[in-house]
């Protein structure tokens, strides 16, 4: 028995087929979970990581990729992401007005200047998600204590701050970390989709095999069910 | 959080009465009972001793936070000579029964010393399958096991890492890691420690611990709150992370040389900014 979310995966990809080994083919090819990760950046690999064991537990298949997937997907998750090219965005674009949830870990941190703002840019065109660059002194100087992102949503939980802090405005959308008073994580509807957005990264802490960081992993794929 | 001392650092000379009197005008909820240390807890006790010991806490208005020995360095359950493991078994599970008649649910346990004579592997072995007969006991008992992280002097069970391993190999619920934050000198970081064993702690010690000095003579490492070498913002943090609510517990090894009741009144304040972060 096909369930409705089935239906529309393989009407999306162009035809409706009757329940036949070709369609049953077909679905498996589709997966409806992807990790998009460039693999010629090491701290994207060491998030995608983490991410895959995030989704490795909740048992459901997905697939590892170098591109936005052009199969109507559920999830998608860019792991410390950098500037993407414009097709890729068009394509996150087209994703999320079709209903998938996305994760955008941002890749700005240990960016060189320009770099950092190529990629804000990038979010305020893609997203329209406006982020102020990180303040001139570094958010943990060396001999510091340990400081953490405090989510509240979907866990309440805090995860060790990884790189450089990104401001993040929250108009338009709903904070789900802040980080030092300020704002680093939201969730945005986006057509029929929504954009978790996290300007400090959280892949490296699920490869870390830090507990919180699985749980509040675990709810962000389970919202992502609901959408 | 709730704050607890030792009641082996109760001065010489002092009764357990007058010790019980001044932790409590000192600012502590509760009494870590340590058995094998003073003259009134011992494995001779009797259990109308030991609850007699229980209702003068109790009248002092004290609880007891958990329940420890001294015995382990001597009769370890990671021992090669069945007679002297029998003998920590024996400890334990005396721990584990008047951990109950002094309605608290953790005990401290050093599992496992390592030496030239007892290598490392056979009593990485030992202990496992040790604590995975006494996981039973305690379980049976509801009291749960804290095996101490005693990193230097124990020579086992060196990173956080390795021994979130050894708990998961001994796989009982019952038994967790009895954290001291002292303990871990220049092999690491106390607030590490929090992060990756934060579910599994069942009761924290409190010491400062100053690095790069070794054991000299009879020098300690280990100093009072705020002399030593922790990070106690990170380790406050760290223990905002993991959510611990549960028993502080003052572990002072240097003692003071004068004016031995000020010492549990300091400790008391230091670790109110401890609990409260202002640090």
């Amino acid at each position: 028995m096909l369930t409705r979310r089935q239906i529309l995966l393989i009407a999306a990809s162009g035809a409706l087929l009757p329940y036949t080994g070709l369609a049953a083919r077909e679905k498996r090819r589709q997966a409806a979970r992807w990790i998009v990760v460039d693999r010629r950046n090491s701290l994207a690999c060491e998030s995608a990581r983490g991410f895959q064991a995030a989704l490795r537990r909740t048992g459901e298949r997905f697939e590892v990729s170098d591109a936005v997937p052009l199969c109507r997907a559920e999830l998608i998750v860019l792991p410390f992401a950098g500037t993407l090219p414009q097709r890729q965005v068009s394509q996150l674009r087209s994703q999320l007005a079709s209903g998938c949830s996305v994760i955008f870990e941002s890749g700005a941190s240990f960016a060189s200047h320009d770099e950092k703002l190529r990629q804000r840019m990038m979010w305020r065109q893609a997203f329209g998600i406006h982020a102020d660059l990180p303040p001139s002194a570094p958010a943990c100087p060396v001999g510091d204590p340990p400081d953490y992102v405090r989510y509240h949503w979907p866990a309440d939980v805090q995860i060790r701050h990884f790189g450089e802090f990104f401001p993040v405005d929250i108009s338009g959308a709903e904070e789900i970390a802040i980080y030092r008073e300020g704002t680093v994580a939201i969730r945005k509807r986006i057509g029929g989709g929504e954009l978790l957005f996290l300007s400090s990264p959280l892949g490296p802490m699920l490869a870390a095999e830090d507990h919180q960081a699985a749980e509040l992993t675990a709810g962000m794929i389970q919202h992502s069910m609901s959408i | 959080m709730k704050k607890s001392i030792g009641d082996n650092i109760i001065p010489k000379g002092m009764s357990f009465e007058q010790g019980l009197h001044l932790v409590k005008r000192a600012g502590y909820d509760g009494i870590e009972m340590w058995l094998g240390a003073q003259p009134w807890f011992q494995m001779k006790t009797s259990d109308a001793e030991a609850r007699d010991l229980y209702r003068k806490i109790r009248d002092a208005g004290l609880l007891v936070s958990n329940v420890s020995n001294s015995l382990d360095w001597d009769e370890n359950i990671c021992a090669r000579d069945p007679r002297v493991q029998q003998a920590a078994f024996r400890h334990i599970e005396r721990q584990l029964e008047t951990a109950r008649m002094f309605e608290t649910d953790a005990i401290l346990v050093v599992a496992g010393v390592v030496t030239e004579e007892n290598p490392y592997n056979e009593v990485y072995g030992r202990c496992r399958d040790a604590l995975q007969m006494l996981g039973g006991k305690a379980a049976s008992a509801k009291v749960k096991i804290g095996i101490e992280n005693c990193n230097s002097e124990q020579r086992f069970l060196l990173s956080p890492r390795e021994f979130s391993k050894f708990l998961d190999e001994v796989n009982s619920q019952w038994v967790g890691i009895h954290l001291d934050v002292g303990n871990i000198h220049d092999d690491g970081f106390a607030e590490q420690w929090i992060e990756i064993t934060g579910p599994r702690i069942t009761r924290i010690h409190l010491k400062d611990v100053l690095k790069h000095r070794g054991r000299c003579g009879n020098q300690s490492v280990y100093t009072n709150l705020f002399l030593g070498d922790n990070n106690w913002v990170a380790i406050h943090n760290a223990l905002q992370k993991v959510k611990y609510d549960g028993w502080l517990i003052a572990e002072m090894e240097s003692r003071y040389h004068y004016a031995a009741d000020q010492q549990f009144f300091d400790t008391a304040v230091a670790m109110d900014r401890v609990i409260s972060g202002r640090l």
